[in-house]
Protein backbone atom coordinates (compact mmCIF):
# COMPACT_ATOMS: atom_id res chain seq x y z
CA UNK A 1 0.00 0.00 0.00
CA UNK A 2 1.00 3.23 -0.81
CA UNK A 3 1.68 6.06 1.74
CA UNK A 4 2.77 9.39 2.01
CA UNK A 5 2.73 12.77 -0.16
CA UNK A 6 3.28 12.21 -3.56
CA UNK A 7 4.11 15.22 -6.04
CA UNK A 8 3.33 14.76 -10.07
CA UNK A 9 5.34 16.95 -12.35
CA UNK A 10 2.53 19.32 -12.91
CA UNK A 11 2.84 19.77 -8.68
CA UNK A 12 -0.06 18.79 -7.85
CA UNK A 13 -0.07 16.38 -4.64
CA UNK A 14 -1.71 13.11 -3.81
CA UNK A 15 -1.92 12.38 -0.34
CA UNK A 16 -2.35 8.56 0.73
CA UNK A 17 -3.03 8.13 4.05
CA UNK A 18 -4.94 5.65 6.78
CA UNK A 19 -8.88 6.22 7.13
CA UNK A 20 -8.73 7.33 10.27
CA UNK A 21 -6.42 10.38 9.46
CA UNK A 22 -8.97 11.41 7.25
CA UNK A 23 -11.66 11.12 9.90
CA UNK A 24 -9.39 13.06 12.47
CA UNK A 25 -8.30 16.10 10.05
CA UNK A 26 -12.03 16.18 9.33
CA UNK A 27 -12.85 16.78 13.02
CA UNK A 28 -10.14 19.15 13.44
CA UNK A 29 -11.16 21.39 10.75
CA UNK A 30 -14.15 21.73 11.45
CA UNK A 31 -13.60 22.35 14.86
CA UNK A 32 -11.38 25.50 13.51
CA UNK A 33 -14.29 26.57 11.23
CA UNK A 34 -16.38 27.06 14.73
CA UNK A 35 -13.60 28.23 16.56
CA UNK A 36 -12.78 31.32 13.83
CA UNK A 37 -16.70 31.62 13.26
CA UNK A 38 -16.41 34.16 10.20
CA UNK A 39 -19.21 36.29 9.21
CA UNK A 40 -21.21 34.53 7.14
CA UNK A 41 -20.56 34.97 3.01
CA UNK A 42 -22.62 37.28 0.33
CA UNK A 43 -22.13 37.93 -2.74
CA UNK A 44 -23.85 41.25 -1.79
CA UNK A 45 -21.07 43.62 -0.79
CA UNK A 46 -23.25 45.47 1.54
CA UNK A 47 -24.80 42.48 3.04
CA UNK A 48 -20.95 41.36 3.40
CA UNK A 49 -20.46 44.54 5.33
CA UNK A 50 -23.52 44.28 7.50
CA UNK A 51 -22.43 40.28 8.02
CA UNK A 52 -19.05 41.76 9.07
CA UNK A 53 -20.21 44.16 11.34
CA UNK A 54 -22.58 41.76 12.86
CA UNK A 55 -20.34 39.42 13.54
CA UNK A 56 -19.79 38.22 17.21
CA UNK A 57 -16.38 39.69 18.45
CA UNK A 58 -13.72 36.69 19.33
CA UNK A 59 -13.13 36.53 22.69
CA UNK A 60 -9.93 37.06 22.90
CA UNK A 61 -9.18 35.84 26.87
CA UNK A 62 -9.23 32.05 24.65
CA UNK A 63 -5.58 31.57 24.14
CA UNK A 64 -6.17 29.82 21.45
CA UNK A 65 -7.62 32.37 19.57
CA UNK A 66 -5.67 35.28 21.04
CA UNK A 67 -2.64 33.48 19.23
CA UNK A 68 -4.62 32.92 15.81
CA UNK A 69 -5.41 36.41 15.97
CA UNK A 70 -2.81 38.08 17.56
CA UNK A 71 -2.62 42.12 18.50
CA UNK A 72 -0.89 43.41 15.35
CA UNK A 73 1.07 46.54 17.67
CA UNK A 74 1.88 47.23 21.20
CA UNK A 75 -0.28 50.41 20.39
CA UNK A 76 -3.89 49.32 21.56
CA UNK A 77 -4.78 51.95 19.52
CA UNK A 78 -2.77 50.72 16.77
CA UNK A 79 -3.84 47.19 17.40
CA UNK A 80 -8.05 48.00 17.52
CA UNK A 81 -7.30 49.63 14.12
CA UNK A 82 -5.64 46.78 12.64
CA UNK A 83 -8.52 44.49 14.21
CA UNK A 84 -11.53 47.10 13.05
CA UNK A 85 -9.69 47.04 9.68
CA UNK A 86 -8.29 43.16 9.19
CA UNK A 87 -10.13 40.89 11.49
CA UNK A 88 -13.25 39.96 9.50
CA UNK A 89 -10.87 39.54 6.34
CA UNK A 90 -8.69 37.12 8.58
CA UNK A 91 -11.28 35.42 9.99
CA UNK A 92 -12.78 34.73 6.55
CA UNK A 93 -9.30 33.43 5.58
CA UNK A 94 -8.89 31.18 7.68
CA UNK A 95 -12.40 29.68 7.39
CA UNK A 96 -12.05 29.20 3.61
CA UNK A 97 -8.87 27.96 3.69
CA UNK A 98 -10.27 25.21 6.07
CA UNK A 99 -13.16 24.58 3.85
CA UNK A 100 -11.02 23.85 1.42
CA UNK A 101 -9.36 20.80 3.49
CA UNK A 102 -12.80 20.00 4.50
CA UNK A 103 -14.32 19.45 0.70
CA UNK A 104 -11.16 17.13 0.49
CA UNK A 105 -11.42 15.06 3.53
CA UNK A 106 -15.57 14.39 2.57
CA UNK A 107 -14.00 13.33 -0.54
CA UNK A 108 -11.67 10.89 0.75
CA UNK A 109 -13.95 10.37 3.18
CA UNK A 110 -15.13 5.89 3.41
CA UNK A 111 -12.79 4.70 1.34
CA UNK A 112 -10.21 2.00 2.77
CA UNK A 113 -7.26 3.37 1.11
CA UNK A 114 -8.14 7.49 0.97
CA UNK A 115 -6.75 9.43 -1.69
CA UNK A 116 -6.35 13.03 -1.10
CA UNK A 117 -5.88 15.89 -3.60
CA UNK A 118 -4.11 18.11 -2.95
CA UNK A 119 -3.73 20.66 -6.36
CA UNK A 120 -0.80 23.21 -6.48
CA UNK A 121 -3.58 26.22 -5.65
CA UNK A 122 -4.99 24.68 -2.94
CA UNK A 123 -1.57 23.88 -0.96
CA UNK A 124 -1.03 26.67 0.87
CA UNK A 125 -4.22 26.44 2.32
CA UNK A 126 -3.56 23.15 3.31
CA UNK A 127 -0.56 24.42 5.32
CA UNK A 128 -2.07 27.56 6.53
CA UNK A 129 -4.79 25.09 8.30
CA UNK A 130 -2.28 22.47 9.54
CA UNK A 131 -0.65 25.14 10.91
CA UNK A 132 -3.74 26.99 12.42
CA UNK A 133 -4.51 23.71 13.96
CA UNK A 134 -0.96 23.31 15.57
CA UNK A 135 -1.27 27.02 16.71
CA UNK A 136 -4.79 25.77 18.49
CA UNK A 137 -3.39 22.70 19.80
CA UNK A 138 -0.22 24.90 21.55
CA UNK A 139 -2.73 27.15 23.14
CA UNK A 140 -4.47 24.12 24.49
CA UNK A 141 -1.34 22.21 25.91
CA UNK A 142 0.02 25.65 27.56
CA UNK A 143 2.96 25.95 24.64
CA UNK A 144 4.12 29.83 25.67
CA UNK A 145 7.59 29.34 25.31
CA UNK A 146 10.26 26.89 23.86
CA UNK A 147 10.59 24.97 27.65
CA UNK A 148 6.78 24.58 27.50
CA UNK A 149 7.59 23.00 24.18
CA UNK A 150 10.34 20.33 25.53
CA UNK A 151 7.97 19.48 27.86
CA UNK A 152 5.04 18.70 25.40
CA UNK A 153 7.78 16.58 23.34
CA UNK A 154 8.24 14.55 26.24
CA UNK A 155 5.66 13.92 28.50
CA UNK A 156 4.54 10.74 30.01
CA UNK A 157 2.32 8.20 28.77
CA UNK A 158 -0.28 8.62 31.20
CA UNK A 159 -0.20 12.59 31.52
CA UNK A 160 -3.33 13.83 30.88
CA UNK A 161 -2.52 16.09 28.06
CA UNK A 162 -0.83 13.25 26.11
CA UNK A 163 -3.74 12.61 23.81
CA UNK A 164 -3.99 15.86 22.38
CA UNK A 165 -0.12 15.83 22.43
CA UNK A 166 -0.20 13.00 20.41
CA UNK A 167 -2.39 14.74 17.52
CA UNK A 168 0.34 17.89 18.00
CA UNK A 169 2.86 15.91 16.90
CA UNK A 170 0.85 13.98 13.96
CA UNK A 171 -0.55 17.17 12.61
CA UNK A 172 3.02 18.77 12.73
CA UNK A 173 4.35 15.58 11.24
CA UNK A 174 1.96 15.73 7.96
CA UNK A 175 2.80 19.44 7.93
CA UNK A 176 6.35 18.88 7.46
CA UNK A 177 5.53 15.87 5.37
CA UNK A 178 3.46 17.88 2.46
CA UNK A 179 6.00 20.99 3.02
CA UNK A 180 8.62 18.49 1.67
CA UNK A 181 6.88 17.25 -1.01
CA UNK A 182 5.86 20.85 -2.04
CA UNK A 183 9.58 21.75 -2.13
CA UNK A 184 11.38 18.49 -3.37
CA UNK B 1 2.58 32.26 -5.55
CA UNK B 2 -1.09 32.58 -5.13
CA UNK B 3 -0.80 35.77 -3.02
CA UNK B 4 0.81 39.40 -4.20
CA UNK B 5 1.30 41.86 -1.00
CA UNK B 6 -1.12 44.58 -1.40
CA UNK B 7 -3.31 44.22 -4.35
CA UNK B 8 -6.37 45.70 -5.34
CA UNK B 9 -7.77 48.46 -3.75
CA UNK B 10 -5.08 49.20 -1.49
CA UNK B 11 -3.18 50.61 -4.50
CA UNK B 12 -4.64 54.17 -4.47
CA UNK B 13 -4.27 54.90 -1.07
CA UNK B 14 -0.47 54.14 -0.99
CA UNK B 15 -0.13 56.31 -3.56
CA UNK B 16 -1.60 58.87 -1.64
CA UNK B 17 0.45 57.95 1.61
CA UNK B 18 3.83 58.33 -0.33
CA UNK B 19 2.39 61.76 -2.03
CA UNK B 20 2.42 63.03 1.95
CA UNK B 21 5.66 61.58 2.33
CA UNK B 22 4.65 59.61 5.53
CA UNK B 23 7.59 57.73 7.52
CA UNK B 24 8.01 54.38 6.62
CA UNK B 25 6.04 51.28 8.80
CA UNK B 26 7.99 47.74 8.70
CA UNK B 27 6.56 44.45 9.17
CA UNK B 28 7.86 41.89 12.46
CA UNK B 29 7.77 38.76 13.04
CA UNK B 30 7.96 37.62 16.22
CA UNK B 31 9.66 33.69 17.75
CA UNK B 32 7.00 31.60 18.79
CA UNK B 33 7.54 27.96 20.02
CA UNK B 34 4.88 25.98 17.68
CA UNK B 35 5.72 27.27 13.72
CA UNK B 36 8.92 25.20 12.47
CA UNK B 37 11.77 26.91 10.88
CA UNK B 38 10.34 25.16 8.04
CA UNK B 39 7.05 26.43 7.78
CA UNK B 40 8.32 30.04 8.71
CA UNK B 41 11.17 29.85 6.24
CA UNK B 42 8.81 28.79 3.19
CA UNK B 43 6.34 31.33 4.21
CA UNK B 44 9.13 33.99 3.65
CA UNK B 45 10.13 32.79 0.27
CA UNK B 46 6.56 31.78 -0.85
CA UNK B 47 4.87 35.08 0.19
CA UNK B 48 7.73 37.96 -0.32
CA UNK B 49 9.31 35.80 -2.98
CA UNK B 50 12.80 35.79 -1.01
CA UNK B 51 15.42 33.65 -2.28
CA UNK B 52 15.86 30.51 0.16
CA UNK B 53 19.29 31.84 1.42
CA UNK B 54 17.15 35.18 2.44
CA UNK B 55 14.57 33.38 3.85
CA UNK B 56 16.51 31.42 5.96
CA UNK B 57 18.58 33.93 7.56
CA UNK B 58 15.47 36.06 8.35
CA UNK B 59 13.85 32.93 9.71
CA UNK B 60 17.39 32.83 11.92
CA UNK B 61 16.74 35.74 13.01
CA UNK B 62 13.49 35.06 14.06
CA UNK B 63 14.68 31.91 16.23
CA UNK B 64 18.43 33.80 17.68
CA UNK B 65 16.85 37.09 17.91
CA UNK B 66 13.32 36.54 19.19
CA UNK B 67 12.59 38.70 16.27
CA UNK B 68 13.27 40.25 12.55
CA UNK B 69 11.97 43.27 10.74
CA UNK B 70 10.59 41.51 7.34
CA UNK B 71 9.26 44.12 5.20
CA UNK B 72 9.39 47.92 4.73
CA UNK B 73 6.69 50.44 3.73
CA UNK B 74 4.01 52.41 3.82
CA UNK B 75 1.68 51.94 6.79
CA UNK B 76 -1.23 50.39 4.02
CA UNK B 77 1.56 48.41 2.87
CA UNK B 78 2.50 47.06 6.60
CA UNK B 79 -0.97 46.20 7.35
CA UNK B 80 -1.27 44.09 4.09
CA UNK B 81 1.92 41.87 5.10
CA UNK B 82 0.86 41.70 8.61
CA UNK B 83 -2.50 40.79 7.52
CA UNK B 84 -1.10 37.77 5.29
CA UNK B 85 1.66 36.74 7.83
CA UNK B 86 -0.81 36.42 10.30
CA UNK B 87 -3.26 34.14 7.49
CA UNK B 88 -0.47 31.98 7.91
CA UNK B 89 0.06 31.83 11.49
CA UNK B 90 3.15 33.63 12.32
CA UNK B 91 2.94 36.24 14.81
CA UNK B 92 3.53 39.48 13.21
CA UNK B 93 3.35 43.30 14.20
CA UNK B 94 3.91 46.69 12.38
CA UNK B 95 5.66 49.33 13.99
CA UNK B 96 6.66 52.19 12.64
CA UNK B 97 10.63 52.12 11.08
CA UNK B 98 13.13 53.49 13.81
Amino acid sequence: MRNGFVRDADGNIVWYCLPFEVGLLESMATQLVELVDAPAWSDDPLQRWANERDAAPLDREDPALARLFPDASNNSEEASEFRRLMEAELRSQKASDAAIVLAAMAAAEGRPDPEVAIPTQAQDAWLRTLNAMRLVLGARLGIDDEQDAELVDDLEPDDERTPVADVYHWIGYVQSLLLDAITS
Amino acid sequence: MTEQPGGGTAIQERVGEQHLGQAPWVCIVWNDPVNTMQYVTYVFQTYFGFTKEKATRLMLEVHTEGRSAVAMGTKDEMERDVTAMQAYGLWATLEPAE
